[in-house]
């Protein structure tokens, strides 16, 4: 098997051990000692909790001896926020103009499926969420703008996340449709291929302002919509926004706290396909008035636990 | 009008109302709906009778809320420090259903010198004496009976008379030592102390006799403690026929003040009133220390039942004759080991929420359903075992009831598989009530007020802001992360990661200490980071620290054993305490603007005003 071929059947089967063994036997040929991290931290496995202690001394032993080297593979801009047998499964980016190059040099290592880009201090100092004090009676709150040149999102190869994490990264609806865009072309059209439908499993966009017609661009793309796990704290959502949701079929968990719903929200809430499905949903009583926490508490689609909960505010 | 209910109440008791006049005030209690001013020891209380809490008990005052404190009478003037509380009887249970008072400092400077003198065998191993004690000792013992807390007996159906119960360490101490000058020797062996937890008994001429009966004896399993004899302390005298009959044994006739009987455990025996004045007595136990003492599974189990079955006789007052023949027969058995009991047993089925079950106080079967887990079995047993409260109502309160009689239990799979199978005590993910705080904004400061640097602030990602809201949630954590079961206002959920089932066992894992929840959020014309921390919700979290669940399954059915009794003299059990769940709210139009009201009275404001213009005139 080609060591490429190989290297995405570990991404999309990440638990299957004797393909790990095969890879580790391909690494060692080239004088990888990640081949020898796989084969110590699966025999780690196999060993009772009490009897780890040595083998994760070896282990320690050889991550300290090599991690710098590995990472050396990665563009200065990364932070490795989780590993896989001494791979990057999880980075970090801190925005900035070198960002998409550095992004696209990351989505190189082979077990990346895990991005983070987030706001450098300068970016974030300064909250611009909405004032709605601001606003004439009966006018609808301005979309913000992004703080960044949300066009570069749209160049991004991102294809073969399971997780993509924005957090606190204004990059607006302008951003929202970027990244959309990005999918689209860079979408396999067999479906079945890195971009294909329904690969994400976890988007966080909080604080990003993307409105809802961010979202529903973000809805609209088959790339986005499989996602099963969904941050959207404070981002100007309304039920308008609650209703591009409905397209997000698969969702399980959802955080929408900080948008202010209000009772129509949630009412288009607990209409979306997904309600019945939910496992974890935040919502805080400010977001959905009074009218709407009665809805929650109510909901007899929803979990129990929830509902319970819903009844105790 | 319910200070009238309250001190009414105090001036009925004492027995000289017209049958009329106590008829008007029953009445006008039944006509009262208030709700609860307080909670002591997990019960709901009211300082005056009310349709709902109708029965009284004592507690020391300065357990009751500061804020209602000085509502609630304090009939004792010897004891003040001891307040009268009305509570709903449908939220006692095991626990609760003996109102102990604390009553050392009675006996403070009195309880040194006491000899028991003149023993009498009078049985085989029942003796009279004659108690010799110091002035202020026997003072404060024939004050006991102007106290003023009496209170009805919780098995009043087979008794006379009234009583309540009190603990003096002191007391306990000056009769241990009498005791062990004046037993004889053989008997002293093994023995450790008198109980000092006293009944204080009174019976007035034609009251009904305290019927035929055995003593249900102490025990204490982990420190090997049984009691083997029962020390009646008579503090009036006078004469009856017999005034005590110790079946198979001695029959007592005429009785002096400060007589002491000790009999053997084993007497079954009767009392009855003096045929002239008032009869006062204290009882309590002899207590030795026996390192075989064994613990018979079945005398546990029948134990348990009895406990049951008194908080249920509550609902169904029938039940309690099966209670007190369950007692007796725990009492026998101690002695001479478990006799077979009557052909047809009690059990009660119940229905909370969905969920149908039958119960007996130790068994408690329910339908295997894809619906029902284990753990729900488990929480539905301890919520009805210890009558926790969900809300404003206790769990039995809550349930459907209906007692029926059977021969054995074959019955139960059937019966149950005819009923629809449901559930009523949901898992909860208590990561929903803490969800991570925000990343803070750093370098972000907060305005000085609210006037200035409102603008833009984001309460969510304020540092001070996300300071405050990490500490109450730690707070919170504490109550509500080890609690098997939480309490969200009326309805229970369950932590399936608390209910570990191990084998045939299910253990229930709780903690052993608590500690009350306080977080306030305050709110002024300044503010603080604390201004944007609110409560969501304030979940009830019921502490539990019991023994092992026992369980099978068999013909459809999980079937549970639980006694608590067994392994409880170590363990413990707390009602639910309260834990307020944060929440950061954003900013609100209030925040930004400055309420006059707050700081002038407008028509202050004009009298200065008028005032400083006639200065100027």
């Amino acid at each position: 098997m080609q060591l490429a071929t190989l290297e995405q059947a570990l991404r999309e089967r990440p638990g299957d051990r004797a393909s790990w063994i095969a890879y580790a036997e391909r690494l060692t040929e080239r004088g990888d000692a990640r081949g020898e991290l796989i084969r110590l931290e699966q025999r780690r496995e196999r060993l009772p909790p009490v009897r780890r202690g040595e083998a994760e001394r070896e282990i320690a032993a050889l991550v300290e001896e090599h991690r710098k080297d590995w990472d050396a593979e990665l563009p200065p801009e990364a932070d490795v926020l989780e590993r896989r047998y001494g791979f990057a499964a999880k980075v970090r980016v801190e925005w900035s103009d070198r960002a998409p190059v550095a992004v696209n040099e990351v989505m190189r290592s082979p077990f990346v499926t895990a991005l983070q880009l987030a706001p450098d201090d300068r970016m974030d100092d300064a909250p611009w969420y909405e004032d709605p004090w601001d606003e004439a009676p009966g006018e609808e709150p301005t979309e913000p703008h992004p703080s960044l040149d949300a066009g570069a999102l749209a160049t991004l190869d991102l294809g073969r996340l399971t997780e993509l994490e924005l957090p606190y990264l204004r990059i607006g609806a302008i951003g929202a449709g970027a990244l959309a865009v990005s999918a689209h072309v860079r979408a396999d059209p067999s479906g079945t291929g890195a971009a294909g439908a329904g690969r994400l499993d976890a988007l966080d966009l909080r604080y990003c302002g993307i409105g809802d017609s961010g979202l529903a661009g973000l809805a609209d793309s088959p790339r986005f919509s499989g996602a099963r796990r969904l941050h959207l704290q404070r981002n100007m959502l309304t039920a308008e926004g609650v209703r591009a949701l409905h397209r997000f079929d698969r969702l399980t968990e959802l955080d929408l706290r900080y948008n202010d719903l209000g009772e129509e929200g949630v009412r288009a809430l607990l209409a979306a396909p997904f309600a019945g499905s939910l496992r974890r949903l935040l919502l805080n009583p400010a977001d959905t008035g009074a009218g709407g926490a009665r809805m929650l508490a109510s909901a007899t689609l929803l979990p129990p636990g929830i509902r319970s909960y819903w009844r105790s505010v | 009008m319910s200070t009238g209910l309250r001190d009414r109440f105090f001036a009925l008791s004492s027995g000289e109302a017209s049958a009329e006049e106590a008829a008007r005030y029953r009445a006008e209690v039944d006509a009262n709906h208030a709700g609860p001013a307080a909670v002591v020891d997990g019960l709901s209380v009211s300082w005056h009778p009310t349709a709902r809490f109708k029965s009284v008990r004592f507690v020391e005052a300065d357990r009751i809320d500061a804020a209602v404190r000085d509502s609630f009478a304090r009939p004792s003037a010897e004891a003040p420090y001891l307040a009268a509380v009305f509570v709903d009887p449908l939220e006692l249970s095991f626990r609760t259903f003996e109102n102990i008072l604390p009553l050392d400092h009675l006996f403070a400077e009195a309880a040194a010198g006491f000899e028991l003198t003149g023993r009498e065998e009078v049985a085989e191993g029942a003796y009279t004496f004659s108690l010799r004690l110091p002035g202020p000792a026997r003072a404060a013992l024939e004050g006991l009976d102007s106290l003023g807390l009496y209170v009805p007996p919780l098995n009043a159906a087979s008794r006379g008379g009234d009583r309540f119960i009190f603990h003096s360490a002191l007391l306990a101490e000056a009769l241990t030592g009498a005791v062990a000058k004046a037993l004889p020797e053989p008997l002293l062996d093994g023995f450790s102390h008198v109980n000092p937890v006293f009944r204080c008994n009174r019976f007035e001429p034609g009251d009904a006799n305290f019927h035929r009966h055995l003593d249900t004896p102490y025990y204490d399993g982990a420190r090997g403690h049984v009691s083997r004899y029962t020390v009646l302390l008579y503090l009036t005298g006078g004469s009856g026929d017999p005034v005590l009959d110790l079946s198979g044994g001695a029959a007592l006739t005429e009785i002096a003040p400060f007589t002491c009987v000790l009999f053997d455990q084993r007497y079954e025996h009767e009392g009855a009133p003096y045929r002239d004045g008032r009869k006062v007595f204290l009882r309590t136990e002899l207590v030795f220390t026996d390192p075989g003492t064994g613990h018979d599974p079945e005398i546990g189990a029948l134990f348990s039942k009895a406990c049951y079955l008194t908080g249920e006789s509550v609902f169904a007052p029938e039940l309690a004759r099966h209670a007190d023949d369950y007692y007796d027969r725990v009492a026998r058995a101690h002695w001479n080991g478990l006799a077979p009991g009557p052909d047809r047993e009690p059990f009660v089925h119940k229905r909370f929420g969905g969920v149908d079950y039958v119960a007996n106080g130790y068994d408690f079967w329910f339908p295997e359903s894809g619906e029902l887990s284990l753990a729900e079995c488990a929480a539905i047993t301890l919520m009805d075992y210890f009558n926790c409260r969900i809300g404003e109502t206790s769990f039995r309160a809550r349930c459907d009831s209906e007692v029926i009689e059977a021969e054995d239990t074959a019955w139960i799979p059937g019966f149950l598989r005819e009923r629809s199978g449901g559930s009523a005590v949901p898992p909860f993910d208590k990561s929903l009530l803490f969800p991570e705080p925000e990343r803070p904004v750093a370098d972000a400061e907060m305005p000085c007020c609210s006037f200035h640097g409102m603008d833009g602030m984001d309460t969510t990602r304020s540092e001070e802001v996300i300071d405050c809201y990490i500490e109450a949630q730690e707070e919170a954590k504490a109550e509500v992360m080890p609690a098997p079961i939480l309490i969200l206002g009326e309805e229970a959920v369950l932590d399936p990661d608390r209910f570990a089932v191990q084998g045939n066992r299910i253990h229930v894992l709780g903690k052993s200490a608590l500690a009350p929840v306080n977080f306030a959020a305050c709110q002024g014309p300044g503010f603080a980071s604390g201004d944007f921390v609110d409560t969501a919700t304030t979940v009830g979290a019921v502490d539990l620290l019991v023994p092992p669940i026992l369980f099978t399954e068999s013909e459809g059915c999980y079937h549970l054993r639980f006694d608590f009794f067994r392994n409880s003299w170590t363990a413990g059990h707390q009602e639910q305490t309260a834990a307020l769940i944060p929440v950061i709210r954003p900013l609100e139009e209030s925040d930004f603007h400055f309420d006059e009201d707050d700081y002038y009275d407008e028509d202050e404001y004009d009298e200065e005003d008028e005032e400083e213009e006639e200065d100027e005139e």
